[in-house]
């Protein structure tokens, strides 16, 4: 009896780690330069091509850093040097019409190029920064952030 | 002598406009299709539209109207933003895949672009794999939403097969609810009889 509660408790302990790993990350790391990094929470991760990031993930460049991220709906960022963003809202479910993509930006420059999302549900996309928000109807735009 | 005072006058000013360099800008750019959509800048003071690619918007601060929108030299945008535009991803690479009627079985015309997509997953590395399974509308929504899960999946162990990583791999069903063609419910039509796989 012991052994099956232990068995059911690794399991239920596993169970949403899988579920994380496979559903959880918005997008990718491309093309990084130099110095750049991710912050998960307390967690600190040097970024590199290929590393999933996840909601809230704190994507951070250093003065010689720069990096490019793809998302699940064909969303591309990119950062140029000294910059930082986070994705705080990202909801991409067709079947149910379920949309969602809110980016803040805090600092540096960055390049923006509209996915699925944005096509499908451009009222759902929001660029958000310290100084104004950009509404986006499917489309380009580049966006320079200097904090005071 | 005119000249060199009319020189430090230019010089002054070139000082002065470059300490002004907008520090928030925002700046409107042609989709890779050569099509220009629309942005807005807003904030607790105003909206500003901007319709025109190379057109910029600079605001000053969260409390400041955002100006109005005025052209931006192709020299300036390279200046400021050539870091960032340079390491944008690649597209991604799409193929659809056909299937037949009411079955995971893929088309013949289908199977020949099974190798073109393995080549072009190793060939991207690190990259993910992204398996959308549709149909068209014939039969209940429910019912071809599980249609496309299978189609989907049935890809993902082909890839899988041929040596895709399966950690790399997502399958998904977007079901009747994404249509190539657009058609009423319960229309057969193949081209929606699909698999699309993304690779990013």
């Amino acid at each position: 009896m012991r052994k099956f509660i232990i068995l059911i408790w690794i399991i239920g302990l596993l169970m949403p780690a899988t579920a994380l790993s496979q559903e959880d990350f918005i997008g990718g790391l491309r093309n990084v330069r130099g110095t750049a990094m991710v912050k998960r929470g307390e967690q600190q991760i040097p970024a590199r091509d290929g590393l999933r990031i996840h909601l809230n993930d704190v994507l951070i460049t250093k003065k010689d850093g720069a990096m490019g991220v793809v998302f699940k709906d064909d969303t591309r960022i990119s950062l140029g040097p000294d910059s930082k963003m986070s994705i705080t809202r990202f909801v991409y479910h067709p079947a149910q019409h379920k949309y969602g993509f809110i980016t803040q930006m805090i600092k540096g420059t960055a390049s923006y190029i509209s996915g699925a999302i944005g096509k499908t549900s451009p009222d759902a996309v929001k660029f958000k920064t310290p100084v104004a928000t950009i509404g986006i109807r499917g489309t380009t735009f580049l966006a320079k952030i200097e904090p005071d | 002598m005119k000249s060199p005072r009319f020189l430090f006058l230019v010089l002054g000013m070139l000082l002065i406009s470059s300490c002004s360099a907008p520090k928030n800008l925002f700046v409107l750019m042609p989709d890779v299709d050569g099509t220009v959509g629309t942005i807005s800048v807003k904030n607790n003071a105003g909206e500003q539209f901007v319709k025109s690619a190379g057109t910029a918007v600079k605001v000053k601060d969260a409390h400041t109207t955002p100006g109005l929108p005025k052209p931006i030299a192709e020299k300036d945008i390279q200046k400021i933003f050539q870091s960032a535009v340079s390491v944008t991803p690649d597209p991604p690479a799409r193929f659809i895949l056909q299937f037949k009627f009411d079955t995971t079985m893929l088309a013949e015309t289908s199977l020949a672009k099974l190798s073109q997509i393995t080549a072009t997953v190793k060939e991207r590395q690190p990259c993910d794999v992204r398996i959308v399974g549709h149909t068209d509308t014939a039969g209940p929504a429910q019912k071809n939403w599980e249609l496309g899960l299978q189609r989907a999946k049935t890809v993902k162990q082909i890839l899988i097969d041929q040596g895709i990583d399966v950690d790399q791999i997502q399958a998904v069903s977007h079901g009747e609810k994404d249509l190539l063609i657009l058609t009423p419910d319960n229309v057969q039509e193949p081209k929606n009889r699909r698999v699309e796989v993304l690779v990013r």
